[in-house]
């Protein structure tokens, strides 16, 4: 069903756009005024090594605090309610136990590596860290597709510019101006730009979205009352209990716990705040301080969108709109609904902080991403298969190439891939294509000295078969009991089997437990 | 259900009190880290 344009109007004045306005051309010039400070490599992709605590941590959560990551969350909370809150919940649990006990990211940065692939170098050899680089790429590449959508669909709502019969034509500018934005930018700055701009959106974002989300609980209509009240009666039980079967089920939950942890120690984006840490000791702090952020980053976006679940639910043409086969059913047009919620309900000024926040966020996670999979594709594919080192220039230009190439891709893929219901499921998937197999690998090439180069060879293959998460339709025509969340905690148990069984069967001849293998 | 909403209740209060916390400690001391890292970064070069 469609809804009157009009109703589509916010609050949205002069006043925040020009508040968006500075904010964009401040980051601009902090972008182009750091360039001067990259002389070498290490400082484009590590920031030199030289991050103390609270600025990693800063710029952790910040990475890690995407507008996707608020829009994601936002969508589930509408849909799913209260019991999205477990997701947070594991998060903050996992980085803080990685943090607290070292696990894996203590080893990483003593390595002094610049990107994890080296890790496989060191530990397993060139093919190994050539796999790995292509798999991780692919597999970051694909998770972070919808990413432009997503903020542009955000913009476009949250402005009211969806407030005319084409929104969808709307939602595709914007969405290029963003690409473009942001290629602009992390093509001038490098890391040490992302880490100064991931500060500033960390004190931004904190800020305005702990004072939207107090606004939310104090408005009428969507205030935690309501929020409860609301979700009881559509709900039931299952708008609050994670593992209830109309929720997301015990399969789920626990793929997700193991995931939380591996996406700790394997992600790329994740390891590159380990790795731009001072020490190893820095690294182990970032995450165990950051963790709290790891809860909000979600928490606070989905309790925004309860809130617009309590609000919209109450107003009989948005209840039409959102839930037109009824609000204890899934809705339609999920992500739209907290950006209309905060348009409607921020007054003029902190709308404009919140959205150059949360623009600030999407900038951040973009840059990073952009800058992580680029890094991985030249020095872990390129680098090794053309069988010398490159020089530091030759290094930064290929990186800044491949970014543009992402970015291509990136609009391409955001112009024909329609947003699916739950882009948190299409995240995960997408993201355990590589973070199965090197989970496996990276464990045990740390902590198991028979660890072999084809043990770690199949666990990596291994995880490909994540990918059949994202056609799971006409494979539970076969087998109805595989759901997601089973496909990808067996997914795990397989990958640790096949470095096992391989490792014992194809051991190295020589021991590669010592480093270094780093030369080609 | 009484269970779950008080479950919930807690745990948003631990983890948002917990990052206002952390808010209130990195704002001012990340500043201080980015104009130090400027430094350190400026000093490499001059090397």
């Amino acid at each position: 069903m469609d809804i009157d344009p009009v109703r589509l109007i916010t609050q949205f004045s002069a006043w925040d756009w020009g508040i968006v306005a500075i904010y964009i051309a401040s980051i601009g010039y902090i972008g182009i005024h750091v360039n001067r400070y990259i002389h070498n490599v290490a400082d484009y992709m590590v920031g030199g090594r030289a991050s103390r605590w609270a600025l990693n941590t800063a710029s952790y959560v910040g990475t890690e605090l995407g507008l996707v990551t608020v829009m994601y969350a936002a969508m589930d909370g509408f849909s799913r309610g209260f019991a999205f809150l477990i997701m947070p919940l594991i998060g903050m649990v996992a980085t803080f136990y990685v943090g607290q006990s070292g696990l894996v990211i203590n080893r990483l940065r003593e390595m002094e590596l610049l990107t994890l692939p080296e890790f496989f170098q060191k530990r397993f050899g060139k093919e190994v860290r050539v796999t790995a680089g292509i798999i991780m790429a692919l597999s970051g590449i694909l998770n972070m597709g919808l990413f432009p959508k997503m903020g542009a669909v955000f913009v476009t709502y949250v402005t009211g510019l969806a407030a005319t019969p084409n929104a969808e034509t709307v939602v595709n500018i914007v969405m290029t101006g963003l690409i473009i934005l942001v290629l602009v930018y992390t093509v001038m700055g490098g890391m040490v730009a992302v880490i100064i701009t991931d500060y500033m959106q960390f004190v931004l974002l904190s800020l305005g979205l702990l004072t939207a989300l107090g606004i939310t609980l104090m408005a009428d209509g969507s205030g935690w009352t309501d929020m409860v009240g609301s979700m009881v009666s559509a709900k039931g039980v299952a708008g609050f209990n994670p593992v209830h079967a109309n929720s997301y089920g015990w399969a789920f939950v626990l793929w997700m716990v193991v995931t939380g942890m591996a996406v700790g120690f394997t992600w790329g984006t994740t390891v590159s705040r380990a790795l731009t840490a001072e020490s190893p000791r820095v690294a182990q702090k970032t995450y165990m301080f950051g963790a709290p952020g790891m809860f909000v980053r979600m928490a606070i976006p989905a309790l925004i969108a309860i809130g617009a679940f309590a609000h919209f639910s109450g107003d009989p043409e948005f209840a039409a709109y959102f839930f037109p086969s009824g609000v204890s059913e899934a809705p339609a047009h999920p992500a739209q609904a907290m950006p209309l919620f905060l348009g409607k309900l921020l007054p003029v000024g902190l709308l404009g902080i919140v959205v150059a926040g949360l623009l600030a966020a999407f900038m951040s996670t973009h840059d990073s991403y952009f800058l992580c999979w680029a890094s991985v594709i030249s020095r872990d594919v390129i680098s090794p298969l053309k069988g010398r080192p490159m020089s530091d220039r030759e290094e930064i230009l290929n990186t800044r190439i491949i970014i543009v190439l992402i970015g291509i891709f990136l609009l391409v893929w955001g112009l024909w891939y329609d947003l699916p219901e739950s882009v948190w499921t299409y995240m995960a998937i997408t993201g355990t294509i590589y973070v199965t197999g090197a989970a496996s690998a990276i464990v045990g090439g740390i902590y198991w000295k028979r660890a072999s180069s084809t043990g770690a060879m199949a666990a990596l293959l291994g995880g490909l078969l994540s990918v059949a998460g994202l056609f799971l339709e006409p494979i539970q025509e076969v087998l109805p009991w595989l759901s997601v969340g089973v496909l990808g905690l067996s997914n795990f148990f397989f990958c640790a089997v096949l470095l096992v069984v391989f490792s014992l069967l194809f051991p190295d001849k020589d021991s590669r437990s010592t480093p270094d293998r780093t030369k080609y | 259900m009484d269970l779950w909403i008080t479950f919930w209740t807690v745990i948003i209060l631990l983890g948002i009190g917990a990052f206002v916390v952390l808010v209130v400690i990195v704002i001012p001391l990340g500043g201080k880290d980015v104009l130090e890292l400027l430094r350190r970064l400026g000093r490499n070069a001059k090397r």
